[in-house]
């Protein structure tokens, strides 16, 4: 049942449902992971990120980036993956099968069980992306924007 | 709820623009709401219900509005004429091939003890043969070829069972008390027994009807339901009340409306019991004529203009006419007389004359005196009242049977009326015998306010002595009395006495039978009479004096006597009625005692044939075996003997003993076999035991003849027992050894013989014995383990004894012996059908002795399983859960609601392993049990993913509601929080963690620990900030739980981090302290 509120700074941010902020993130660190990307607290990244993928934080998922990126570079970096996830999603097509949906690695039954059934639509996740670069290039001003995601099990 | 109904005549409609559509027991629509700013009710009407005049017309029967056939059956000015009755015309909704329908029919099968399930069949709509529309559902029930009764064809669908356990409702106790208690006693067939379970239902339902729409109309202008609480608490005055509530107040206690567990220590005479109706020994016919007095009762009610407004007196005069037999103990004596004298102008039909008797019965001592006098009146001008009476209930001594708990005995209207007559004749001035309380005898000792001491010289007639031994001879003549005769004559009853004079002439003898007058007697006057022995059945205290009434019905009932007999004979002699006796139903012997007269054995007993007549009373169980003859003179000195008094207890058991001999005998007589044999054969042996226990000097005392008797019978189970054995002993078992014999012969008992005798004595099929004989030990050596299986079920009186798919299954019989060895289970047990109950044996049979111990100590754990393996759609992943994780499940499971039980047919193995996800509840588990069925899909929903609420989540919901006492449910997708009061509109946001993330946020110890932490405060804040947001939250829960466990791997202080949160929170969100719940704190 869990919604979350996503923020960066500034209390700016938008309302949206826990398990699709974990899709979301997954992709994210799918790309964040790779080596080419370079962060002091790296590896509270993958702490943070894996742990919300496997659903240990159900009921209290918040975004962390905040007290992970040091500096005005990594936010730049972390807007460069975005953009670089964005296009990777972009490539998969209108939508993300349900094959590759459960192929995502996780502990979390509930999240498995979510995505079983029907293939998840990529722009829903560009128009998570687009707001989150926003929130990072600080020209986001909602601070109850409701992302309705266009898709239910 | 289904949108698709079944009308009375079978055609499929779609009911979705009608309210409050209402079903009958077969599934049936009967009635509905057709939504309007004036809502009309329509209900369907059968033919028989319109008027007598316009039943020529056909195809009546239909769906009408109520108001207006009301108005026409109560001939309301301007009363609706026929014509302006309409039929609701269904064409424009008529259901289509291919839609979807769900009849609901109540569940008449068993358990027969319990009330009630529903039967849902859910089918698609089929079309006819010749595909121009659907088909019609309309199925007749036959009996040989004469339709009886329809039903919904359901043919080829298989039924889900619906539970709806009613048991705590006041129709639920009726139906214990009058049903349930004693059904499972009943040796019937179960297609009888959902007989009996569907008029039960259907008294019930009615008994529902009339306490909904009657009582209130009989009511209205009383105080009854300001006033029937207080008095069923004792509170207000029962006696004080008005007749009227009075009749309502007994009417629906007898109902079971007031009905509740009795307090220990305090006991409420009004709730904690009532009378049953019904009885063991009820038969069907007195459940259909309950039903029928309900369903007039309901009916008169109902079509009776204007019944609500009447003066309480008139409503009650009203009711006693029409009143159930079974309702009039609390009539006043001037409404029994003026009903009474309402039925005396009319012929009176079965139900008039035993409402007429019931009405004689409820007249009190008080009244004894005006009663009497009133019977000596004529309303008709002709008869007296007396003889109107006696001569309408005529006809009610073939009923005599029928309706036994209606009446004290099994006894004719006609026989009850002169007996409750001669009750109040007793104490009435007519007595000479009788001395009102308060008076002083006169010189003679009798009453001097007496009728007949007053009235001395003109109503007593002196010669008063009837002798039944009187004879004398003449010069030519020896006249003997044979018989008195009696006949009414006005106020008096004319008695005739007929005498028969013997001619001797040479060596022949004639006869000349004569009547001769003997005298008129007051029919209350009390006549002597010696030499005359009343008919057993009559069973009156044997008085030397008896009213003139009272003596012509007993003169009437010795001559009809025989005719009765046989009559009775023919309703009451069935098997089941003797199998009860022998299984300890010793009542029901009672209701054979007419076979003294129908036997020849009985006949012989009671001195009723030549004493030299043979009798034949044993035939050996053989073909061509003994047959034992006794003369009719000794049976009856047997009889006589048994009938004498014996002072010697030793003796006594002997001559008791004997008597049980006797009975089965008569039995035999009546061609009744193997349980009468049996019976007399056991008897006969304990018997002759009792004898050989007869202390040194006590003679038996018993004839020759009698000891013959029991000899023989003893020696015929020999006889057969050697029989059967040399027969188990050719058995063709193919050459097998022959293990059957072996235990027949060395290990039975004489008692196991015959019961293994009875059991298969009819089967030839060899396959059937070399199965049975096919038992192995674990060296695979035959051992006749499964004729042992036979003992051990048998042993037990497992019905289960007589079928190979027990006894030749050896886990099987493991199985059930472990099972029904425990007391508690038993019972439960036994209720399975059989195919039920082997499913079961199979599947828990082995069960560890952990889990064994939860079956003893919760049989209902054996019904829990069956409403899941009953279910069609539950079964297959039911079953693959395994015998542990089956258990498990309906512990906490097994009995959820119904419409939870139901949502688990979709998704159902996903479900049945979540529910098992949850971790064990350590307070409040039967809460915590439900709740968490019930929220699972599809009552609570993620409203934005449309996935399951979480597991943690679930249970922070559920300490959530234990803590406010409060029921919730889950937000909307566009409401605050994750839940919603929906009484007060308040929204509730919960956090916490799971058990499973211990160990994620401890396994870099302090690290990790602090990482998370510090993302859960983040949280807190984002929760707080909620309420501040549109829509505004309005409270934050928080569930503690498990920061113990975490605190302790980074501090020894089990509270560290609980500390730390509340810390957290007064430094940033003192603000909402109030808007702060917190659970496991």
């Amino acid at each position: 049942m869990a919604s979350t509120f996503i923020q960066y700074q500034n209390g700016k941010g938008f309302n949206i449902a826990e398990e699709f902020m974990q899709l979301m993130i997954y992709y994210i660190h799918e790309e964040l992971k790779k080596p080419q990307y370079a962060f002091i607290n790296k590896n509270l990244f993958i702490m943070g990120h894996e742990g919300i993928i496997n659903g240990i934080t159900s009921g209290y998922l918040t975004l962390p980036w905040k007290r992970i990126l040091v500096s005005t570079e990594e936010e730049q970096t972390m807007i460069q993956i975005l953009q670089n996830v964005k296009i990777t999603l972009q490539n998969k097509g209108a939508f993300i099968s349900v094959s590759e949906l459960q192929s995502i690695q996780t502990t979390d039954e509930d999240f498995k069980y979510l995505y079983s059934r029907n293939p998840f639509p990529v722009a829903e996740l560009i128009k998570i992306i687009e707001v989150l670069i926003q929130m990072l290039q600080g020209t986001w001003y909602s601070d109850n924007y409701d992302m309705e995601i266009n898709w239910t099990l | 709820m289904t949108t698709i109904a079944i009308l009375r005549d079978g055609t499929p409609i779609r009911i979705h623009l009608f309210d409050n559509p209402i079903f009958d027991i077969d599934g049936f629509l009967v009635g509905f709401t057709f939504p309007s700013t004036t809502p009309k009710i329509y209900k369907y009407r059968q033919h028989f219900e319109f008027k007598a005049g316009d039943r020529k017309k056909t195809n009546l029967s239909g769906y009408y509005d109520e108001d207006i056939f009301i108005k026409y059956v109560q001939n309301i000015e301007p009363f609706p004429t026929i014509d302006l009755l309409v039929k609701y015309d269904f064409k424009n909704i008529l259901a289509t091939e291919g839609e979807e329908i769900t009849v609901s029919t109540v569940d008449l099968e068993a358990p027969y003890d319990y009330f009630f399930n529903y039967k849902k069949y859910t089918f698609p709509l089929q079309s006819t043969l010749d595909k121009k529309g659907v088909r019609n559902y309309l199925k007749s029930i036959t009996e040989g070829l004469k339709t009886v009764d329809y039903k919904i064809n359901t043919d080829g669908v298989s039924p889900v069972i619906v539970l709806n356990n009613q048991s705590s409702t006041p129709g639920g106790h009726f139906y214990k008390k009058n049903f349930a208690d004693f059904v499972n006693s009943w040796t019937i067939s179960n297609i009888q027994k959902s007989d009996f379970k569907k008029i039960m239902s259907l008294i019930i339902f009615k008994i529902r009807a009339i306490n909904k729409d009657i009582f209130p109309i009989i009511a209205t202008n009383t105080n009854f339901f300001n006033r029937e609480t207080d008095v069923s608490n004792g509170n207000f005055d029962y006696n004080a009340l008005p007749d009227l509530e009075k009749l309502l107040f007994d009417l629906k206690r007898g109902w079971g409306y007031y009905y509740d567990l009795p307090m220990p220590g305090f006991p409420q005479p009004y709730k904690d019991d009532f009378d049953a109706i019904f009885s063991s020994l009820s038969t069907y016919n007195d459940y259909l004529l309950y039903y029928n007095g309900l369903v007039n009762f309901y009916n008169r009610c109902y079509v009776e203009k204007n019944l609500a407004f009447r003066a309480e007196d008139k409503k009650m005069q009203f009711l006693l006419e029409i009143l159930p037999p079974s309702a009039l103990g609390i009539l006043p004596y001037n409404y029994i007389i003026s009903a009474i004298k309402g039925l005396l102008i009319k012929e009176l039909d079965q139900d008039d004359q035993r409402f007429l008797v019931r009405l004689v019965m409820s007249v009190t001592a008080v009244h004894a005196n005006h009663f009497l006098d009133f019977l000596l009146e004529k309303e008709n001008g002709t008869q007296t009242n007396f003889e109107t009476i006696y001569e309408a209930l005529t006809d009610g001594r073939l009923e005599r049977y029928s309706f036994v708990n209606w009446f004290v005995d099994e006894q004719t209207n006609r026989k009850y009326f002169a007996f409750a007559v001669f009750q109040l004749w007793n104490v009435s001035k007519y007595n000479l015998g009788y001395i009102a309380p308060g008076v002083t005898p006169n010189f003679a000792g009798v009453d001097p306010n007496n009728y007949f001491v007053i009235n001395y010289e003109t109503e007593f007639n002196k010669n008063n002595f009837l002798d039944y031994n009187y004879s004398y001879t003449d010069s030519i003549h020896k006249i003997s009395v044979l018989s008195f005769q009696s006949s009414f004559e006005g106020r008096k009853i004319k008695i005739d006495r007929i005498t028969r004079d013997k001619h001797d002439v040479d060596i022949r003898s004639t006869y000349d039978d004569r009547t001769v007058f003997f005298g008129s007697f007051h029919l209350y006057q009390q006549i002597v009479f010696s030499g005359f022995e009343a008919n057993l059945d009559l069973g009156i205290p044997k008085k030397a004096t008896v009213p003139a009434f009272l003596f012509h019905f007993i003169e009437e009932f010795d001559r009809l006597a025989d005719f009765d007999a046989s009559v009775s004979l023919v309703i009451d002699l069935t098997a089941d009625a003797l199998l009860a006796y022998f299984t300890g139903g010793a009542g029901v012997l009672a209701d054979l005692h007419y076979l003294k007269y129908t036997t020849k054995i009985g006949r012989a007993l009671v001195g009723g044939l030549e004493a030299t007549e043979a009798v034949t009373v044993w035939r050996g169980l053989e073909v061509g075996s003994e047959v034992f003859t006794l003369s009719a003179g000794s049976l009856t000195q047997i009889n006589t003997y048994l009938i004498s008094s014996e002072n010697n207890e030793d003796k006594r058991k002997v001559l008791v003993g004997y008597r049980k001999v006797l009975i089965p005998l008569i039995f035999l007589g009546a061609g009744i076999s193997f349980a009468a044999r049996a019976h007399a054969t056991r008897e006969a042996e304990k018997v002759l035991d009792a004898i050989d226990l007869l202390p040194s000097g006590v003679p038996h005392g018993l004839t020759t003849d009698m000891m013959n008797l029991l000899t023989t019978l003893a020696g015929n189970k020999a006889v057969t027992l050697a029989t059967f054995g040399n027969r188990l002993n050719t058995l063709d078992l193919g050459g097998a050894t022959n293990t059957i014999f072996s235990k027949y012969n060395t290990v039975f008992t004489d008692a196991q013989k015959l019961k293994f005798w009875n059991d298969f004595q009819y089967i030839d099929d060899p396959v059937f014995w070399k199965l049975l004989n096919s038992g192995k030990n674990a060296s695979n050596v035959l051992d006749g383990s499964y004729v042992m299986n036979w003992l051990k079920l048998s042993e037990r009186s497992l019905v289960e004894a007589k079928f190979t798919e027990y006894i030749c299954v050896q886990k099987r019989t493991d199985a059930i012996i472990r099972f029904v060895d425990e007391t508690s289970i038993k019972p439960v047990l036994n209720t399975l059908s059989n195919e039920r109950k082997i499913a079961f044996l199979d599947t828990f049979g082995d069960v560890d002795t952990p889990n064994f111990a939860k079956f003893v100590d919760e049989p209902q754990l054996i019904n829990k399983w069956k409403r899941y393996y009953d279910d069609g759609v539950l079964r297959t992943d039911f079953k693959a859960f395994g015998q542990d994780k089956m258990i498990k499940f309906l512990e906490k499971y097994g009995d959820i609601p119904d419409e939870v039980f139901q949502s688990l047919k979709v998704e159902t193995n996903f479900k049945f392993n979540r529910l098992l996800k949850f971790p064990e509840a350590t307070h409040n588990i039967g809460y915590f049990n439900k709740r968490r069925a019930e929220m699972l899909k599809p009552f609570f929903v993620d409203s934005k993913t449309g996935n399951y609420v979480r597991l943690h989540e679930v249970d922070n919901y559920i300490e959530l509601e234990l803590k406010l006492n409060k029921k919730f449910r889950a937000s909307l997708k566009h409401e605050a929080g994750d839940l919603i009061d929906d009484i007060t509109g308040i929204s509730y946001d919960t956090m916490g963690i799971p058990q499973d993330v211990i160990i994620p946020w401890t396994k870099n110890g302090i690290n990790s620990v602090n990482y998370w932490f510090e993302e859960f405060k983040n949280s807190i804040t984002i929760h707080f900030d909620k309420i501040n947001k549109i829509p505004p939250l309005d409270y934050v829960v928080i569930d503690y739980k498990y920061f113990d466990q975490i605190s302790l791997a980074v501090n020894p202080n089990p509270n560290f981090l609980k500390d730390q949160i509340d810390q957290f929170i007064i430094q940033n969100h003192n603000q909402y302290i109030d808007k702060l719940i917190k659970l496991n704190y």
